[in-house]
């Protein structure tokens, strides 16, 4: 195992407990969780082959699912936003040629940042929101709970960011 | 064949990703299909523990309330006792020597609670150990929680009153007028009874318990108060009822067993042959 791999998995142990038990208890104005989880997507290392992302992913959703007697839910968005992380952040920053290895979030400002986390939530929360309801009849509240949750988790997630990432120069 | 080879080597990811977000799929469906899911639930030992250690810990901020709500329980099951007293022998003997006891409590402890998702869920901490089966009842003394789905050995998730795709047989305190009980989804205090008959005369504030015809819930068992009516073409569109458990604070709860439901559900199904 790699140091990469270790805290790949420390990140997947301390993630899940962090959103069953503090993030999904939040409930504000009755709805509103941020969802944590996107920051395992967000922390994964940059790889060209992501075949190994897309299957801790699915575990990753799979597992909260458990906790949340959701089904398939959460796995379906988690997988999602693997897949789309590396196209989105090619097109965020603007940067066809995006060096893989070098890459890291305090190279980038804040805006980018912001509107990064915001797209994989709206991807993520709409996921989430149309296999929960299954129902074309509740468009309107799929969206609106998805467009005020993806606000919320963007706001939280980018604090975390800022935290938890490094800012040393290279 | 080579050029298949190359091709399955070449998209292999999206493949990947294309098989794996089809078995999520297949688990979202099964599971909005038919509540009770075989391995998603929240009753396995890993979630199970996990939410019960947790729970241990957070119950000590709430022993107060708890014990406040425990006494009271207790005093009003003793005023139900001394009544029981006065009843007549003859009438008593009959009570206690004839009839068959129908149902068992069993004391449980919620362990996890959902009530912002469209289908929400409890995780209780007792299983199969304590002989708790799928279809049983779950209530406090305020009123019904929910219906339990999955059991582990030691733990079991139940379908909540705040889910929609619970329903139970209800009717009014007052009167024999029967109708099912259903949430709509949108406030976690207001659950929708529907199919009342018309000739039903129905007031806000009449007291809705439950009925005696499904084989889980006991009769009696109060649900809530009734909000509002909306009342059209000479019958009831909507009729809100404000539920007496606040189901986002609940810590203590009984499983209740009904001992003759295998004999009402094997009557029932040869009634269907």
């Amino acid at each position: 195992m790699t140091s990469a791999n270790i805290k790949i998995l420390i990140r997947f142990l301390l993630l899940i407990p962090l959103q069953v038990l503090i993030a999904n208890h939040m409930r504000l104005f009755g709805y509103i969780n941020p969802q944590i989880c996107l920051l395992f997507a967000l922390w994964y290392p940059l790889k060209k082959d992501i075949s190994g992302f897309l299957v801790t992913s699915f575990l990753f959703g799979l597992i909260i699912d458990m906790f949340s007697n959701s089904g398939g839910v959460n796995a379906a968005a988690c997988l999602l936003i693997a897949y789309a992380r590396l196209p989105i952040l090619k097109f965020v920053f603007n940067d066809r040629d995006l060096n893989l290895k070098l890459f890291k979030y305090s190279n980038y400002g804040t805006v980018p940042k912001i509107v990064l986390i915001f797209c994989l939530a709206l991807i993520h929360q709409l996921t989430i929101y149309a296999l929960e309801y299954f129902s074309f009849s509740h468009i309107l509240s799929i969206l609106y709970k998805t467009f005020t949750n993806s606000l919320f988790t963007t706001f939280v997630v980018i604090i975390f960011l800022s935290i938890f990432t490094s800012t040393k120069k290279q | 064949m080579q050029f298949i080879l190359y091709l399955i080597q070449k998209h292999r990811t999206f493949l990947l990703f294309f098989v794996l977000e089809l078995i999520a799929l297949f688990f979202t469906i099964q599971f909005h299909s038919y509540q009770k899911s075989k391995f998603i639930n929240s009753a396995n030992g890993i979630t199970g523990g996990l939410y019960n250690s947790v729970t241990s810990f957070r119950s000590y901020l709430y022993l107060e309330d708890e014990n406040t709500l425990l006494a009271k329980e207790n005093s009003e099951l003793r005023n139900k006792l001394s009544e029981q007293i006065s009843i007549p022998v003859s009438f008593k003997d009959s009570i206690n020597g004839k009839f068959q006891q129908k149902f068992q409590y069993a004391p449980a402890k919620i362990i996890n609670n959902d009530f912002h998702k469209n289908n929400n869920f409890i995780t209780l901490n007792r299983g199969k150990k304590d002989s708790i089966l799928p279809d049983m009842a779950v209530i406090n003394a305020k009123g019904i929680i929910g219906i339990t789905a999955n059991t582990s050995k030691n733990y079991t998730s139940a379908i909540s009153v705040l889910n929609t795709n619970f329903k139970v047989n209800a009717r009014l305190k007052k009167a024999n007028y029967f109708g099912t009980l259903t949430w709509n989804g949108k406030s976690h205090q207001e659950v929708q009874l529907i199919d009342i008959p018309r000739q039903a005369s129905l007031k806000v504030g009449d007291t809705i318990v439950t009925g005696g015809r499904s084989a889980i819930f006991p009769e009696g068992v109060l649900i809530g108060s009734v909000s509002s009516i909306q009342y059209q073409n000479n019958r009831y569109e909507k009729i809100n009822v404000n539920l007496f458990n606040d189901v986002r604070n609940v810590t203590n709860v009984y499983i209740v067993r009904n001992l003759q439901k295998e004999e009402i559900k094997q009557l029932e199904s040869k009634n269907n042959d």
